[in-house]
């Protein structure tokens, strides 16, 4: 009596497996090309997942070479001639404005770039002594416009004018 | 003359079996182990012919050995006999493979 109960569970737990089996199967059967596109698709947003991911660390390289600090290595200054006509005086002009302007050497670019007014604090109502012919004489200047070009040079546009205080005279050709 | 038929018969039907049941049986395999199931069906029905052969035949070694044993004991007709039963358990084999391959045949 044990023995065929002993038996008759061991059939029906067979059964049941060989069941499980069939099912699987049949399953397998029915939704197999489902799956397999599935997994397909999935292996191919893998790749272009990791192949983004690359584009993004080097975009992100390059980026950070770019961003790297540029500094300012020459000041070029025009002058705006319209109260000075004389080129000796406009070019000593520009010697002494540089000079004025020499501590920016060197200094990173987005210094100049977050603070604007510092360059036009400098040279704001400035009296420059022009020496010419043994005379001596005071030119106003002033910051017109300030230009980047490049990643190292910064130029300015100034403009002079007359000092209209006494005993002053603008020099002429 | 019985006893050659049904060992015919039966041995394609067991290479068949091993077949489609490997495969199918691996496919189901493939899908817990994360794999694409059409995919290991079609390349485990390929691997499997060989093996199927040998299950059909029941063995490699006793085949020859019998092979041998007839031929060179004159009894022709014996290692005939043998052949089609080679021949029976590979085309068993081979109508399960192509099941498969018509099963799985389709774009992904």
């Amino acid at each position: 009596m044990k023995s065929s109960r002993r038996l008759r569970l061991l059939r029906m737990m067979v059964t049941f497996l060989f069941g499980v089996l069939a099912g699987s199967s049949a399953m397998n059967l029915l939704y197999g090309k489902k799956l397999d596109a599935l997994y397909l698709e999935r292996n191919i947003l893998i790749y272009r997942n990791n192949e983004k991911s690359r584009e993004i660390n080097t975009l992100r390289k390059d980026l950070d070479r770019h961003s790297e600090p540029r500094f300012i290595r020459r000041i070029p200054v025009e002058v705006d001639s319209s109260d000075v006509d004389n080129e000796f005086v406009q070019e000593r002009i520009r010697e002494r404005v540089q000079q004025i302007l020499q501590p920016f050497l060197g200094k990173p670019i987005h210094w100049v770039k977050d603070n604007p007014d510092v360059v036009d604090n400098m040279l704001k109502d400035r009296l420059l002594p022009i020496q010419q012919d043994k005379e001596t004489h005071h030119l106003k200047v002033r910051l017109k416009y300030l230009v980047f070009n490049g990643s190292d040079e910064m130029k300015i546009w100034i403009t002079v004018n007359k000092n209209q205080e006494k005993n002053v005279s603008i020099g002429r050709k | 003359m019985g006893e050659f038929w049904s060992t015919t018969i039966l041995n394609y039907f067991i290479a068949m079996g091993v077949v489609l049941g490997g495969s199918v049986l691996g496919g189901v395999g493939a899908f817990f182990g994360n794999d694409p199931p059409m995919d290991a069906m079609l390349r485990l029905s390929e691997q499997l012919k060989i093996w199927a052969l040998v299950a059909a035949l029941g063995g490699t070694f006793d085949t020859i050995k019998s092979f041998e044993v007839h031929i060179l004991g004159g009894e022709l007709h014996q290692a005939f006999q043998q052949m089609i039963f080679i021949l029976s358990a590979f085309f068993g084999a081979h109508v399960g493979t192509v099941l498969i391959r018509w099963l799985i045949q389709g774009e992904v």
